[in-house]
């Protein structure tokens, strides 16, 4: 009984190659008969390869060549007939050495748009590492994007993705920019969203980069070339987008500068950690610097920027005044720091704030006289109070030890002479000495 | 050298020493903790923030101190107004014309000018001069540090403009107060050959008639004069030592 049970044929090791020459000797001749008979050639087909361990050697390596005949049911594809996609498999006995599949013959779209893409490109020009379409979809398994076990399925497409962006010696070969991708993703918010709440709708690779049609960052069309990144970001963070868009930056990236900063500046990109982290919010003003060299040094001047500097977060930072995605100008009625609304941009922190305090100068500058003279000359005079004092207290404690080094010396020189001289003015203490 | 006297005089009382006690103590926590705020790219204030608990523990520590020196100071003005209102004590830190000619005297001793000492009464216009410059300096200090912890309160009858300036003359009046603390200050009191290597007057409260005839002749004399018979015997001279020791002060 076991014996007959093809799965038990194939234990032992030693009769293998026996047997798979014979099953195949008997498909070959009677192939024929079995598709007249059957009507299904993908049985037929099965009949080889579906036996685990059929394999042969190209270039002195083994290739297996058995399809899993459930994994191959369950595919999208299952209702195909092998010969669908191998099609120069359609006659038995079929070449020793199938032509590659040509997924293009029905996914004309997805295929255009992959021989565009950076892939497709490195593909054409012979790269054997670079993603080829059943890299990322598999092949007999193939299952629909949306199937949660597909590799393409959101929730697994980063680890798709990964087995190639993940790996710094193969970025490395390829001079791909960033060799840990899939490292920094997996512990991002985005990465964060999707591996521990499952989130459908937290940005995966794809969400940013695209799929077929993935480019290079430098090349314009790129989903993620400077310019297009704030509309990539909106495509999810809409809301943000349109504020941004709205102030200075969007303003000035949508004019075409591309020095304004777009999303990735101050929220970097495979990383983008939550904005509340202490980390995030004292590294945020420093970005912040990069462009606004003056307007840092002199808020580091005052007491904000003291103590941030020093990993204090509870007090303003650029946005708690400026705001973050729509920065408007002063001038600006509807900006949070117009005229009109400096006070109560003030009172988020200090509640009790009032036109008064409003005058406060977050960004001073003891040397500018003309914006600043109040602090201008509280500065000077305190550097000359300074100066001046310490050259004096300096100048006269110098002196002082000089003069009583002198003295202590001297007095130990000629010992005889000290106690020998009487002297008149050292009585003058003793007049009024009380008795006993 | 000339046989020392045993003798002491009281110098400063408790309050004094206590207040100098907590003045000291509050002047050294408020420069641990304010320095690193103001060199706050160093990275020995990076290093000794982190191993004070935080930026947040030391800005705590640092206004609970202010609010202690505060306390301390207002303490002492009070005192020292009631009893000068009360009479029972006379102006003597009060700077006098005789401070300016004493500096004069002095100076030209320092540089050789002139072999002759000035003669102070119980504070000298050194004393004088550091004690006047930790009272504008602590006015200073507590103004702009208030201004500093309650920036709307204070908005309410100042300008905000007041705010930045109030941070720089925190800022460098520490600074400056530091600096006078460790040179005058320290030399006055360890490094000075004449009381090399402490002079533990302030603690003990007491100063020997040696020193105190040396450092203070007038206040020496007075005190002396106005003891009379009924000095305590603490505060009497040995007659005998006294003879040979009051060669020194001038004896060249």
């Amino acid at each position: 009984m076991d014996r007959k049970d093809p799965s038990n044929l194939a234990r032992p090791i030693f009769i293998r190659p026996f047997l798979l020459s014979a099953v195949f000797i008997v498909a070959v001749f009677l192939s024929p008969v079995f598709a007249q008979a059957q009507g299904s050639s993908k049985e037929i087909c099965l009949s080889c390869h579906g036996i685990q361990g059929l394999e042969k050697v190209r270039k002195g390596k083994p290739v297996s060549l058995y399809v899993e005949r459930e994994k191959l049911s369950q595919s999208v594809h299952g209702p195909l007939e092998c010969a669908s996609c191998h099609r120069d498999a359609s006659q038995l006995p079929h070449p020793s050495e199938l032509k590659a599949v040509q997924c293009s013959a029905c996914h004309a779209g997805a295929s255009q748009a992959y021989s565009q893409s950076v892939h497709g490109k490195a593909h054409a020009k012979g790269d054997g590492d670079v993603a080829f379409c059943s890299d990322c979809h598999g092949s007999h398994n193939i299952l629909p994007a949306k199937h949660p076990d597909s590799k393409v399925y959101p929730l697994n497409l980063p680890r798709t993705c990964g087995t190639c962006h993940g790996d710094p010696e193969l970025a490395k070969r390829h001079r791909i920019p960033v060799a840990n991708a899939y490292q920094l993703y997996m512990d991002s918010i985005h990465g964060r969203a999707l591996t521990r709440s499952g989130l459908l709708v937290a940005a995966n690779c794809s969400s940013c980069h695209g799929s077929h049609e993935i480019k290079p960052k430098a090349d314009p069309e790129s989903k993620v070339y400077r310019t297009r990144i704030p509309s990539t970001c909106g495509a999810c963070h809409a809301g943000v987008v349109a504020e941004y868009f709205d102030g200075v930056h969007g303003r000035a990236v949508k004019e075409g500068s591309s020095v304004a900063p777009v999303c990735v500046d101050c929220h970097t990109t495979h990383e983008i950690r939550r904005v509340e982290t202490p980390a995030w919010k004292l590294e945020i003003i420093k970005e912040c610097g990069t462009c606004h060299r003056e307007s840092l040094r002199t808020y580091r001047d005052t007491f904000h920027g003291q103590v941030t500097a020093l990993g204090f977060t509870r007090v303003a930072r650029c946005s708690d005044c400026h705001g973050s995605h729509r920065i408007l100008p002063a001038s600006d009625a509807r900006s949070s720091i117009s005229r009109a609304n400096l006070v109560s941009t003030c009172q988020k922190c200090h509640p009790k704030a009032n036109p008064n305090f409003a005058r406060f100068s977050p960004h001073a500058d003891p040397n500018d006289k003309e914006r600043n003279p109040g602090l201008y000359y509280a500065a000077r005079f305190m550097h000359i109070l300074l100066i001046g004092v310490f050259l004096f207290f300096g100048l006269h404690t110098s002196l002082w030890l000089f003069r009583s080094t002198l003295e202590v010396w001297r007095r130990r020189k000629p010992p005889e002479q000290a106690e020998g001289g009487p002297d008149p003015d050292g009585e003058e203490g003793k007049d009024g000495t009380p008795k006993p | 050298m000339a046989q020392a006297k045993e003798g002491y005089f009281t110098r400063f009382s408790v309050r004094q020493r206590l207040e100098h006690l907590l003045i000291m103590v509050l002047f050294l926590v408020l420069a641990l903790t304010g320095f690193p705020q103001k060199f706050f790219t160093a990275g020995w204030a990076q290093w000794l923030i982190l191993h004070l608990g935080g930026i947040d523990r030391v800005r705590w520590l640092h206004r609970m101190s202010g609010i202690l020196f505060s306390v301390v100071a207002l303490e002492h003005g009070g005192v020292v107004l009631l009893l000068v209102l009360m009479k029972r004590i006379q102006l003597n830190m009060v700077p006098s014309k005789k401070d300016f000619w004493d500096a004069i005297v002095t100076l030209r001793y320092y540089l050789g000018l002139s072999e002759e000492q000035a003669r102070f009464g119980r504070y000298d216009y050194r004393q004088k001069f550091e004690y006047w410059g930790l009272i504008f300096g602590g006015v200073i200090m507590m103004m702009t540090g208030f201004i500093l912890y309650f920036p709307t309160l204070f908005a309410r009858f100042l300008t905000g403009e007041v705010i930045p300036a109030a941070q720089v003359a925190h800022s460098n009046e520490g600074l400056l107060a530091f600096l006078v603390v460790i040179l005058w200050h320290i030399y006055n009191a360890h490094l000075s050959p004449d009381v090399f290597p402490f002079d533990a007057s302030i603690f003990t409260g007491r100063i020997s008639e040696e020193r105190m005839e040396h450092e203070h002749p007038l206040e020496y004399a007075r005190v002396v004069a106005e003891k009379g018979e009924s000095a305590s015997p603490e505060e009497i001279a040995d007659e005998g030592s006294s003879k040979e020791k009051s060669d020194e002060p001038s004896s060249e």
